[in-house]
């Protein structure tokens, strides 16, 4: 049956115990200093690391609704999706070659 | 039990010529090896794509068309799940573990044991370490034998044996370089064939409207549900493949890990893991899964065409065989799976020989030349395969591969991942709890699997107890949580470790590591590359020499570290080698080298070099 339990609760629960584990690695890493953001290229990398998460997220509640038949919905996030992409593709692929 | 596939020699030829073709492709590049460091790990050289293209070949064999093709089936889209979890801990990854191994130039994961903790630690963790390995190699030749079950119409152990020694003879002469060059020849070939496996299955059942329209929106949904069945649910996938099996992968598999020391830089290193996570792993669970979702299309649409008896675990050669239509396409998608799988376990092959040797053989045998530890590498490879076939012997008892998968990950990971984790980022945590998360971890967690009602059940997140195989993936979570308390119990009760004794080996101090990597302060001045002329002169040092404005163009100091590749980006690193910053001369555009670096960088005389600042 679909209903919430079945559709959501799993995406909920994948971004609150998930996400808070990305959130702790962020914390220690940008506490420890080995994510240094004075440094050119670890401040893409800082972009890159919050991008991932936002990109996974938008993939899986682009194909739940996809499942769910809601095409307006799927057409917007798969935008975002693609602009997101770009963003990160010339951020961590061009610019950051830049700089040693 | 399903009938044989039938197939002609004809078929038989085409899947001898690919992998003629592969293993002689990474035969080719089997030259480079001089030492043991270029065996195991290529002389820390490639670029990002050279390597994430041969990680493709390593994780889509290890997890299997055969295992995600069979829940695909089963469950739909959900099966994507596995290959979807893995960005959570990449801040860890990236800047916790990665940098560390590489800076610390360790040569095995117990190696960072011995360093962080002490002898004995090591040894568990070496253990620890090959029970992992020993396992993933077992379940990889399992899974080559299923594939290859319905087609030979042999004895799943007879199939084992022949595969085993032709893996065995392959990577004991090859090495990581052989290895990751025939990885990224798959990597290419493995995406290819499953892209075609899923257009032509949807030509196959009608188009894409009639793929999707025809499958009910429950089968396309992309998690699970939460908690039904108990052979396959969110929240115990969740924990048991998307945590331990993930965070395993990432941080404990040794042959993941040489892969990122073959890197010229952790720059590289982190694109390469950031790009396989981003781009090629969303892409990979299509190609995994795509069979099992065409079957369930082809069961619907053309119930007549499709062998209801069909066993799970042979799902996707039962689909390649149906939707192919051509001998030749059905034979390179076998090829092409069954050289992937391969390609797995010869890079554990060769992970085991690196601790083998790094973490057992060494310590015992001191002082012998580096030819004789090639030797024994290359003897321990070989019987790394005979262990390995042997204990699929354990692993054909599991209803399907997942399922065999899943109960190893489940139990062998944690122990080995909460010390890793807990060592990297925790500077309290000390000898004796690392020791308490090796045995009072395991010890808890046999308790739980001898009781699984009375511990492992206020964990079970309202899964169903299946007496038979009571929490199958669910066993992860508290398995995990055993092991990070007996370790945090004991670390928070005793003296938290000297800070001078891990310096360079947590996060906490990186810039330490940083600095005994290159012997000196790092430069971390933003500079350009130069593409310069190269001549060689008399020398013994291993310093490189450049212009002063070339040097500045590099925001360079004498001292520093270069790496200097050959012009032509295409070879991806590997005509390169490093050096050091030596003290600058006049002419711009040209660098002095030693013929030591001409033949270590296998430099051809009419290309430039580009070279770059590394630290």
């Amino acid at each position: 049956m679909i209903d919430f339990q079945r559709v959501w609760l799993p995406y909920l629960y994948l971004y609150i115990m998930g996400g808070g584990i990305f959130v702790i690695g962020m914390y220690i890493i940008l506490k420890s200093n080995s994510l240094n953001t004075d440094r050119i290229r670890h401040k893409h990398w800082l972009h890159v690391l919050i991008f991932g998460l936002f990109y996974y997220m938008g993939i899986h509640s682009l194909f739940t609704f996809a499942a769910l038949g809601k095409t307006m919905i799927v057409m917007i996030i798969g935008l975002f999706i693609m602009a997101m992409t770009l963003h990160l593709v010339t951020t961590l692929f061009f610019k950051s070659d830049r700089v040693v | 039990m399903d009938a044989t596939i039938q197939t002609s020699s004809f078929f038989w030829i085409i899947i001898l010529g690919y992998f003629s073709l592969v293993l002689g492709f990474g035969s080719f590049f089997a030259r480079y090896n001089k030492t043991t460091q270029d065996f195991f790990f290529s002389g820390r050289r490639f670029s990002w794509w050279l390597i994430t293209m041969s990680i493709v070949a390593t994780g889509v064999g290890s997890h299997s068309f055969l295992k995600y093709s069979a829940k695909a089936y089963e469950h739909g889209f959900s099966s994507t799940m596995t290959y979807m979890n893995d960005w959570f801990f990449m801040p860890l990854f990236l800047f916790g573990w990665l940098p560390i191994v590489y800076y610390t130039k360790i040569r095995s994961i117990p190696d960072y044991f011995e360093r962080r903790f002490n002898p004995g630690v090591r040894i568990l963790a070496t253990i620890a370490i090959l029970g992992y390995m020993i396992g993933y190699i077992a379940i990889g030749f399992l899974t080559m034998g299923k594939t290859l079950e319905p087609l030979l119409g042999l004895d799943l152990y007879t199939i084992i044996f022949i595969v085993a020694i032709i893996s065995g003879v392959y990577i004991t002469f090859g090495g990581q370089t052989a290895v990751i060059f025939t990885d990224l020849a798959q990597g290419f070939i493995l995406i290819f064939a499953g892209i075609m496996v899923f257009i032509i299955g949807v030509n196959y059942v009608g188009g894409f409207s009639v793929f999707w329209n025809v499958l009910s929106p429950e089968f396309k949904l992309p998690l699970a549900h939460f908690n039904h069945p108990a052979n396959f649910n969110f929240v115990g996938i969740f924990w048991q493949d998307g945590i331990a099996g993930s965070v395993g992968f990432l941080f404990m598999n040794q042959g993941l890990i040489m892969r990122f020391m073959a890197c010229k830089s952790v720059h590289e290193g982190r694109k390469a893991a950031a790009f396989n996570v981003l781009v090629l792993l969303p892409i990979s669970t299509v190609v995994v899964s795509n069979a099992g979702w065409v079957g369930k299309a082809i069961s619907i649409v053309t119930p007549d065409a499709w062998n209801a008896s069909t066993k799970l675990d042979h799902v996707f050669t039962q689909v390649a065989y149906l939707i192919t239509g051509s001998e030749v396409v059905f034979a390179f998608v076998i090829a092409a799976v069954a050289a992937a799988l391969m390609s797995t376990v010869d890079t554990l092959i060769n992970a085991v020989a690196a601790v083998v040797i790094n973490d057992v053989y060494r310590p015992l045998v001191k002082e012998k030349d580096d030819k004789h530890y090639l030797k024994v590498a290359m003897i321990v490879s070989a019987g790394a395969t005979a262990v390995g076939a042997v204990s699929t012997i354990f692993f054909n008892n599991f209803p399907t591969l997942y399922e065999a998968h899943g109960f190893f990950h489940s139990t062998m990971t944690p122990p080995l991942v909460v010390a890793i984790f807990l060592g990297i980022f925790w500077k309290r945590y000390n000898t004796p709890a690392a020791i308490a998360t090796f045995l009072g971890g395991a010890l808890l967690m046999a308790v739980g699997s001898k009781y699984p009602e009375i511990f492992i059940s206020p964990f079970d997140h309202g899964i169903e107890f299946n007496p038979e195989r009571p929490y199958s993936y669910i066993r992860a979570l508290y398995n995990t949580l055993v092991c990070a308390g007996s370790g945090v119990l004991v670390g928070l009760l005793t003296t938290a470790p000297i800070e001078e004794k891990t310096k360079g080996l947590t996060v906490w101090s990186l810039d330490k590591a940083r600095e005994y990597f290159k012997g000196g302060a790092p430069n971390d001045r933003p500079g350009e590359k130069v593409l310069v002329e190269w001549t060689i002169i008399d020398g013994k040092d291993d310093i490189v020499q450049f212009s002063i404005n070339d040097m500045e163009i590099m925001s360079a100091d004498v001292g520093d570290m270069a790496y200097l590749t050959d012009e032509r980006k295409w070879l991806g690193g590997l005509k390169s080698f490093h050096s050091f910053f030596g003290e600058p001369h006049t002419e711009d555009g040209k660098v002095y080298i030693t013929k030591s670096h001409m033949e270590s960088g296998m430099l051809d005389q009419n290309h430039k070099l580009r070279t770059e600042k590394e630290l």
